[in-house]
């Protein structure tokens, strides 16, 4: 599909497919935007690239990607060393942050339990985890895996790893999202729901009761 | 398979999904009447409007595809019973039972005893009784589904029924042949464990642990020497301590 090209501008399209979802098609296209229209572009792309896959590394603590031994948030005095929240990848990370609900600490497993693929507590670094559980004053495991049948196995193994050192562990809540309307959710969601249904608190002054 | 199948919302279990292209997913089916079945649910991880939800483990579904070769097209999906309810120990042995069909059923084949044998299973691991005898169970009766049933009823040789109080060598794919005089090795049973494992009453350790023993060995042959990854990935959490 790519003959006829010069030998540079092959390798770049082939090099380019090894992204998600990208075929030679948009390979193509998106060569010809970066030759043609954003030079500048390109040159940051390749340098960023360069540079990001020679630095990046996975943290010593919690497996975030960054280019420092430690993340920022790892090493920031002011995060709440007694929690610590467990999750899959790093976007997951950038979502709690951005909704700035959680003050404490991150573990990134890069990945959930999947037995048929082989992908088991090794490479999910259960053993560095199990190790931060053990040697740190860690008070709750908070399990933000997703609401998928492997990412409740991926919780369960975590919170038997929590329990096995006397640290609480608790899952985060799930169910109908804000602004969901019940008719258009689905049924495994509004079942989840009803079963992890709680109690409202009606706070009460002090002439009642 | 050259011609046109199109099959309307079939009984099925999902037994394993991978990712395919940006938003679809190439999932692994167990149908009633159609045996393993691969699809292409196309967009079903789209983050609105994907089917995400009802396309897990363990989830009775129904199922519509069309195809023509070996891949076909999802074109309706809906649960048909809620999911089982399985945690820890249960979800792994659900696992372990997905990645056996998966390597034991043949495609092409459409077992009807299969699926009802799968189905059972999961109630089975979902009432909770015991684990371990529950997936020795769906082992037994599988193999039996597809059509490699253990001979437990007579001695190989002469017959005879086989003796609570005799010893046995189990040879897979053949049967309990007697065998003379005091042997501890792997492959030697006492006649009542492998009466407890015919009528399938595994109530006591004894019996669940030489039922473990045997139908590793029966299942040796067809799983050939590729490990099962499930088991390993059981072994490794073992071996980290973790109390399922
Ligand atoms: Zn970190």
């Amino acid at each position: 599909m790519t003959q006829g090209y010069s030998p540079l501008l092959q390798r770049l399209i082939e090099a380019l497919q090894c992204l998600p979802g990208v075929g030679v098609k948009s390979a193509q296209r998106m060569v010809f935007h970066l030759l043609d229209k954003d030079r500048a572009g390109a040159e940051r792309l390749a340098m960023a690239l360069e540079e990001g896959s020679r630095l990046i590394q996975h943290c010593s603590l919690c497996r975030m990607l960054t280019e420092q031994e430690q993340c920022s948030l790892c090493s920031s005095e002011r995060r709440d060393k007694t929690q610590l929240c467990v999750v899959e990848s790093p976007a997951d990370v950038i979502a709690l942050e951005q909704s700035a609900a959680f003050r404490g600490r991150y573990f990134v497993l890069m990945g959930h339990i999947s037995p048929l693929d082989g992908i088991g507590p090794a490479e999910l670094g259960l053993e560095l985890l199990e190790q931060r559980i053990r040697d740190e004053d860690i008070k709750e495991i908070v399990l933000a895996t997703s609401v998928t049948v492997e990412g409740d196995a991926t919780a369960h193994i975590i919170a038997s790893l929590a329990g096995k050192h006397g640290v609480r562990a608790s899952r985060i809540a799930y169910g109908v999202p804000m602004g969901g309307e019940l008719e258009f959710i689905d049924s495994g969601t509004l079942s989840r729901a009803m079963s992890g249904r709680r109690d409202i608190e009606m706070s009460r002054s002090e002439g009642e009761a | 398979m050259t011609e046109r199948e199109s099959v309307q919302l079939e009984d099925a279990f999902l037994l394993h999904q991978r990712a395919y292209r940006n938003t679809s997913q190439i999932i692994e089916c167990l149908t009633r009447d159609h045996g393993l079945v691969a699809l292409v649910a196309q967009g079903s991880r789209r983050p609105k409007g994907g089917q995400r939800a009802i396309l897990q483990p363990f989830l009775p579904l129904r199922i519509s595809w069309i195809r023509r070769g070996e891949l076909g097209r999802m074109i309706q999906v809906e649960p048909r019973a809620p999911a089982a309810e399985l945690d820890g120990r249960t979800l792994l042995a659900g696992f372990y039972l997905n990645e056996l069909v998966i390597r034991l059923l043949a495609r092409g084949d459409a077992n009807a005893a299969a699926y009802s044998c799968y189905s059972r299973a999961l109630v089975e691991l979902e009432a909770g009784i015991s684990t371990a005898a529950s997936v020795r169970l769906f082992e037994y009766r599988f193999l039996e589904a597809l059509g490699y049933g253990l001979n437990l009823n007579d001695e190989v040789e002469t017959d005879e029924p086989i003796r609570a109080d005799a010893r046995y060598r189990f040879e897979p794919e053949v049967g309990a042949r007697y065998v003379e005089g005091d042997t501890s090795e792997g492959d030697v049973f006492w006649g009542r464990e492998l009466i407890s494992l015919r009528d399938e009453d595994l109530g006591d350790e004894a019996s669940l642990r030489a039922a473990r023993r045997l139908l590793a060995r029966a299942l040796q042959p067809y799983l050939g020497d590729r490990p099962l990854r499930t088991r390993a990935v059981l072994k490794d959490l073992v071996a980290a301590g973790v109390e399922l």
